[in-house]
């Protein structure tokens, strides 16, 4: 098969209808890809940052590769991972000092720390369906996470439905004290959210739904429903403070059930030669929190018709996007004032109740601009692109301050290759 | 509940409002720019990101691996 046909056949295959219109019922090519990413958030505010100046927030750069490729021609597996490494400060508590009346928050810097992970699926096509299993593997120093999935997808109506469906199940195991001393009162007392957190697990179960439909030659809609439900060790163990007597700073409920609604539109316009993307998410759990995020991207083709250009394949694309994200706060949200409390103490051994000044549980908005540059080259592409993201109480309507929130910059640049 | 019956309200919208397109109509629909995710290794690496940064994450298929960045 030449290259063109291949690439051809490859794409054709991410709609349904065309399956039977290619010889072949899986991937015809195989494509390899790589991503190196920067990502480097703003200092901490000076004035909010209660070391008294500005710390460096986390900065990471991540290394993803991805390889798919066709074991027969109903048969394609997919392998992917990535490896990252990350330091800098993150947000520990915030809370209102004595004798103050703002809020403050305290950061604490990270050594160098780094993530792998490895995520391998196959998949099975027939003439107007597809079945695949995964199995995913997250390690950290900290931290190992471990899931497994299935999933497929039919095509009906002429083939201008697709439904699809799937389930999937996670077990996370913690360990956030490198040098954990079973028995130690005093590692209790001084670190008794990491003490506590030590060696304590949680699990995740995970059923989606979707629905795909083809409105015309240039649009396609689908919507999907997914719901999960998680059971553990759920709380943050590295959020230990000085206003909590030997208790931990956080303390979140033990499950989670989360329900989320998808939507999304695809439309070509052809006088344009460019494809616009709307995506909306609704998201509702049992901590109270409900958040919207609207996605909307524009992907504009650039072919030159010169000839340096045609005989070689070259093409542009250039694709911006925005991301609106509103949330509302977790019910046991709170920044502790110690000016109501006695002696300091904010939290004491009562830890019935659920208690957490984690910035990403409040009530905030956020926008993301990002911009994509991806250049044609026979079976090679390159992209670049490059994102800015704001996260700020305001944003989500929210008077209230929140300094621990991140804003950041990312920076992606990678390869393609098909054969 | 409101969901479902939100997605079954919708489903039954579109249905109505198309007509069929032939497998040999679907040139442009194939086109790479028209996927869902068009870019496989961006869409896993957004969903990291966002997932350690906000309180949201998930979407448009089962709930995948964590980590111990949220």
């Amino acid at each position: 098969m030449n290259q063109k046909l291949k690439l051809l056949a490859q794409s054709a295959f991410a709609i349904p209808g065309m399956i039977a219109t290619a010889h072949a019922a899986g991937p015809a090519a195989t494509e390899a890809a790589y991503r190196y990413s920067y990502y480097s958030e703003d200092d901490s505010p000076a004035a909010r940052d209660d070391s008294g100046g500005a710390q460096d927030r986390y900065k990471i750069q991540v290394h993803q590769f991805h390889l798919l490729t066709p074991l027969t021609d109903k048969l394609a597996l997919t392998v992917e991972g990535s490896y990252e490494t990350m330091a800098g400060a993150s947000p520990v508590y915030t809370y209102v000092p004595a004798g103050e009346d703002t809020v403050y928050t305290h950061f604490s810097g990270a050594s160098q720390e780094q993530r792998y992970d490895l995520n391998v699926s196959g998949r099975v096509y027939g003439s107007t369906s597809d079945l695949g299993v995964g199995a995913y593997v997250s390690v950290e120093r900290d931290y190992l996470a471990v899931s497994g999935s299935v999933d497929g997808s039919i095509a009906l109506n002429d083939q201008m439905t697709t439904v699809s469906g799937g389930v999937s199940g996670g077990y996370d195991l913690i360990e956030p004290t490198s040098a954990y001393e079973a028995g130690s009162t005093a590692q209790a007392a001084n670190e008794p959210a990491r003490f506590g957190a030590s060696g304590q697990s949680k699990w995740q179960v995970s059923v989606f739904e979707g629905v795909g439909q083809i409105i015309d030659m240039n649009t396609a809609v689908q919507a999907n429903l997914a719901f999960t439900y998680k059971n553990g060790y759920l709380s943050d163990p590295y959020r230990d403070c000085p206003h909590a007597e030997n208790v931990p700073c956080d303390i979140r409920p033990s499950t989670r059930a989360i329900g989320i609604l998808g939507l999304g539109l695809r439309k070509f316009l052809p006088s344009l030669n460019g494809a616009l993307h709307a995506d909306y998410r609704l998201f509702v759990d049992t901590w109270d929190i409900a958040s919207h995020t609207v996605d909307v991207d524009y992907y504009q083709n650039w072919a030159p018709n010169w000839r340096l250009f045609t005989a070689n394949d070259i093409k542009f694309q250039l694709s911006p996007g925005i991301r609106y994200y509103l949330q509302s706060s977790g019910y046991f949200y709170e920044v502790p004032d110690l000016n109501d409390s006695i002696g300091g103490q904010v939290y004491n051994t009562d830890t019935s109740r659920y208690y957490s000044s984690d910035p990403r549980l409040a009530q905030y908005g956020a926008i993301a601009l990002k911009t994509r540059l991806r250049v044609d080259f026979r079976q090679f592409s390159w992209v670049g692109a490059l994102e800015r993201y704001v996260a700020n109480p305001e944003f989500g309507f929210n008077s209230s301050e929140i300094p621990g929130l991140p804003t950041f910059w990312r920076f992606t640049t990678g390869l393609d290759y098909r054969f | 509940m409101i969901m479902k019956s939100a997605v079954l309200v919708l489903s039954l919208l579109i249905l109505s409002g198309c007509s069929t397109v032939s497998p040999w109509q679907r040139g442009t629909l194939a086109k790479p720019e028209m996927r869902w995710s068009p870019d496989v290794l961006e869409s896993t690496l957004d969903g990291h990101i966002y997932f350690a940064k906000e309180a949201s994450s998930g979407g448009g298929s089962a709930a995948g691996g964590g980590c111990g960045c949220n």
